[in-house]
């Protein structure tokens, strides 16, 4: 190896990627030491997968240099690609191929010995915990192994150094444990990683953070350094007068983000302007106001420069529900009695009772694989029980589907839209797909616009709009027609912290005025939005209730954050006790 | 109900239309496909390359080596001193056909005689073969009765031999159209298939079935856009008919509506690739399994009537075979539905069972 003692792993200086006259990252001089951890944060489209192609010498750089283990990546691009290990975003190996197979595949094409590739291959699969799974094929494993086995091929010829674009997207938390189990080993033995990421417990768990906006570097450091740089920039409130409180930061210039707690109101302002006095003043009169330590995503909004406040400073007001089907919705909008849905001899829902109440905003929680989708997917109509029995504003779903659909919207994982259509194609279809026309449907497109923040965006086609754009656009298609009952599966996954306190804020106001909103996530931090909460594992509804009583239902067990919660329902749950905030 | 189909209808020609690919492939098909396909599939002879050995070098062998290389369909490659040069060049292939005038032909013929000329064939490509044999019997033939009408009196009846339809008897009149019918079968079951398939991938489909539109309402938005689409796409490829100069005989109209029948049916196989592919790669392939044999079951390439018995029986099942005859009727022919309505009641017997089957699945398997 080329590589001098002491001297660092990468070396950028001035390095920037211009695409027409955009550039997509600029200026950016990095150091980074051998066997750091090293995440990059930002916004959609701030730069991170252009710049970790550039380091990944697959990209040629406009300006500037860059040095990737003693190589540069513009003259010597295949010596750095043949030694590092890259994974894109949205990775995957080939499905029809085993475990085994796709491994000796990928230890192959990097010339790795048969004889070291034996040892390897013990070792990466006892520690992705793939070793029982060798014979099966890529293309059912399920999400988390996938990515854990996209992560062994690329670890295979142990490289020194690894680049990861977004490896937690849609990984379930026990799965993203184990990655990172992974990625701390390597590098304890000196692998340096680095990667891309939108969840902000990941950038906690990284050596030294650097936040891209607009292509440049605006802070870099470690996640304390970075947190320190935001004191006095992030509040809570609590008080008895939400609208109160929701009107004076409304109102206030610097308030970057706002977010709705169930018992607080978290609030970030500029951190270079600081609390205005009279903006304290004002909220003094609502609540008790208090300084809070800030966590990365609080460092992640009050970093970002590409606020549009559009969103933001328009207060969230709404009718009614006005369903399709008229106003007639029962108190209870979802029930179930032992429903359950069984694929062959695999039971992907297990008897599942549960009831919602209107305007509740209730989260299902679990891996990859627990059953939150096929639960939704029966509630909306898409799939039949094999079980039980479901009413979902106030419709028998097997009996009525198409009167169901009128009463129901709903937003599917993929933010399914039609990428050749327009932003406003998109909505005036669904729209008319709802029975709108005429001028009620301009109606209902503009004042759903309005409120997902999409005015002026009619004209644009939707291939070209960020993730976050999209997932915005995907819940207006599912809001045209007024739905009593709003089904979200993983509507945030893959955006940005920013973005989703924005999203979540839509979501707090739509159940204000009543709708109901079931939402499953992977993101446990999410739990904090929703009024109840229903935890999923294996089929079954482990556990029910508010964040409150589910941690009281853990008695003598320390579990602070929502993860821990989590996690020890499912231990329980495996040695087959009975637990629960409403045990059941 | 007809503000959901409205949209749905709109919203999939927005779709056609901005799907530049689509759009490019339709015209394609209709036009400069045809084009090709007529010229390099035409197996009109012209120029082969004809050996000649001359064993009796008088003005009568002269006479008749003459009668061969004056015509198109050969053109002499050169004077060979015996049968086994002429042999080799067939073998080499110099030539692909070798004309051997044995000695004392003229002495035979003063005679009164009949002498034999032996005519050598590449019977490689038997169908080219077989025309060259063809020619060169006509050539002969116009020979004899030159001579007999000098000589003697002529002996039996001399034929009259009229080809109808199509007097020049030119493949490309019939190629031209035989391509226009598999580019109507193409379009027909690829579009439809691509375009389900591609909600499939998106996730659209699943979007579409939590609104209140019904799977029939889907349906029609998938099937009748091709339908128009298909028509519409005949235009262009009559312009291309025009320019081969095959003539327009029979009614418009009347091939219009045919083809309609006609795109019944392959709309229909085209929804039912949609039901069992799950990407448009598979659904294209997929096409392509069932396309192929069809084309050549159904006369478009080789004639029905010289299939084995077995082939000929199945080729009564594609609806491209009956649409043959339709599209050379009322092309060549000028036939009339009073003519055609035999393949009219075969399109339907085949297009509407089958298009209930695509509809029963298709429902089946989105609901």
């Amino acid at each position: 190896m080329v590589l001098a003692q002491g001297s660092s792993v990468i070396e950028a200086e001035g390095l920037g990627r211009r695409y027409a006259d955009n550039w997509a990252v600029q200026d950016v001089d990095l150091r980074i030491n051998k066997g750091e951890i090293f995440g990059l944060v930002g916004p959609d489209g701030s730069g991170k997968t252009t710049l970790l192609q550039l380091l990944a010498a697959i990209l040629d750089p406009s300006s500037g240099r860059c040095r990737v283990l003693g190589y540069d990546t513009l003259r010597q691009a295949s010596e750095v690609t043949s030694r590092i290990g890259y994974m894109a975003q949205g990775f995957t190996l080939y499905e029809r191929l085993t475990v085994a197979e796709n491994l000796a595949f990928s230890a192959k094409s990097r010339g790795v010995s048969s004889s070291l590739f034996a040892s390897r291959r013990e070792k990466l699969l006892a520690m992705a915990g793939l070793g029982s799974f060798l014979d099966r094929r890529e293309g059912v494993l399920s999400g988390g192994m996938r990515k854990k086995l996209a992560l062994c091929t690329n670890l295979v010829h142990e490289p020194p150094l690894l680049l990861l674009d977004e490896p937690g997207l849609g990984v379930d938390p026990l799965s993203r444990r184990e990655l990172w189990r992974m990625l701390e080993a390597f590098g304890a033995g000196g692998t340096t990683i680095v990667l891309a990421t939108s969840y902000m417990d990941e950038a906690e768990r990284c050596d030294r953070v650097a936040f891209l906006d607009g292509g440049r570097i605006i802070a870099m450091g470690t996640p304390d350094e970075l947190r320190a740089g935001v004191d006095g920039a992030v509040f809570s409130v609590r008080s008895n007068a939400p609208a109160a409180v929701e009107a004076a930061l409304g109102g206030a210039r610097n308030v970057l983000s706002l977010q709705w707690r169930p018992e607080e109101i978290h609030f970030v302002v500029d951190p270079s302007l600081g609390m205005p006095d009279e903006l304290r003043v004002e909220l003094g009169r609502t609540g008790r106001v208090e300084a809070t330590v800030p966590s990365m995503d609080d460092v992640f909004v009050a970093r970002s420069r590409s606020n549009d406040k559009e969103v933001l400073a328009k207060p969230v007001v709404l009718s009614g529900p006005l369903s399709g089907g008229g106003r007639d919705v029962p108190e209870q909008s979802v029930e179930t009695r032992e429903l359950s849905r069984r694929f062959e001899s695999f039971i992907a829902v297990d008897h599942v009772s549960l009831d919602i109440g209107s305007g509740e905003i209730f989260g299902l929680l679990g891996a990859n694989g627990a059953g939150k989708t096929t639960l939704i997917r029966m509630l909306c109509g898409l799939l039949p029980p094999t079980g039980g029995s479901a009413r979902v504003a106030g419709v028998e779903v097997t009996r009525q589907p198409r009167f169901l659909r009128r009463r129901i919207g709903y937003m599917s994982q993929r933010f399914s839209l039609y990428p050749d259509l327009s932003v406003g194609e998109n909505m005036a279809f669904f729209a008319s797909a709802y029975g709108l026309r005429g001028r009620e449907r301009r109606d209902a497109v503009d004042r759903t616009a309005d409120l997902t923040g999409l005015q002026g965006l009619a004209d644009d086609s939707v291939a070209t709009l960020s993730g976050a754009v999209r997932q915005r656009l995907g819940l207006a298609c599912s809001l045209l027609h007024h739905p009593a009952v709003l089904f979200l599966d993983e509507p945030t996954s893959g955006v940005d912290p920013l973005a989703r306190f924005r999203f979540w804020r839509l979501i707090g106001g739509l159940a204000g005025a009543g709708t109901t909103v079931i939402v499953t996530t992977h993101n446990l931090e999410e739990a904090a939005y929703c009024d109840r909460l229903g935890l999923m594992h294996e089929g079954r509804l482990i556990a029910l209730g508010d964040l409150s009583s589910l941690r009281a239902g853990l008695s003598g067990l320390a579990a602070n954050t929502i993860e821990d919660v989590f996690l020890a329902y499912v231990e329980h749950s495996d040695e087959g006790a009975v637990a629960g905030g409403e045990a059941r | 109900m007809g503000t959901r189909l409205a949209g749905l209808l709109l919203k999939e020609t927005i779709q056609f239309l901005r799907d530049r690919v689509m759009l490019f492939l339709i015209l394609w098909l209709y036009t400069v496909e045809i084009v090709i396909c007529t010229l390099a599939l035409s197996f009109e002879i012209e120029d082969m390359p004809l050996a000649v050995v001359d064993l009796d070098r008088t003005p009568a062998s002269r006479e008749i080596i003459d009668s061969f290389i004056v015509t198109e369909p050969f053109a002499l490659a050169g004077y060979l001193a015996s049968a086994a040069e002429a042999t080799s060049w067939l073998q080499s292939g110099r030539a692909r056909v070798a004309l051997v005038i044995p000695k004392g032909l003229q002495r035979d013929l003063a005679r009164g005689d009949t002498p034999a000329l032996q005519l050598l064939l590449d019977g490689t490509n038997s169908n080219v073969a077989a025309q060259a044999r063809g020619y060169a019997l006509q050539i002969v033939g116009r020979y004899q009765s030159r001579h007999s009408i000098e000589n003697v009196p002529a002996a039996g009846a001399q034929p009259v031999v009229r080809v109808w339809y199509n007097p020049d008897r030119t493949y490309t009149s019939f190629m031209v159209l035989s391509m226009v019918a598999v580019a109507a079968l193409m379009v027909g079951v690829i579009y439809p298939a691509a375009s389900i398939v591609r909600e499939k991938e998106t996730g659209t489909i699943e979007q579409l079935r939590v609104t209140p539109i019904s799977i029939m309402e889907l349906f029609v938005a998938k099937t009748f856009p091709t339908l128009v689409m298909g028509l519409l796409a005949v235009f262009p490829s009559l312009l291309i008919v025009w320019w081969f100069g095959v003539p327009m005989r029979g009614s418009l109209l009347l091939f219009l509506a045919l083809t309609g029948l006609f795109l019944l049916s392959a709309i229909a196989i085209g929804v039912l690739v949609a039901a069992i592919s799950r990407t448009q790669q598979q659904a294209l392939l997929l096409s392509f399994f069932g396309l192929f044999p069809m084309m050549f079951l159904s006369g478009t390439l080789a004639p029905v009537e010289s299939m084995p018995e077995a082939l000929q029986t199945l080729s009564l099942a594609s609806p491209l075979r009956h649409y043959m005859d339709v599209i050379l009727g009322v092309f060549l022919k000028g036939a009339g539905l009073t003519d055609l309505w035999p393949q009219a009641v075969t399109l339907i017997a085949i297009g509407v069972p089958l298009f209930a089957t695509a509809t029963y699945i298709f429902t089946k398997r989105s609901a």
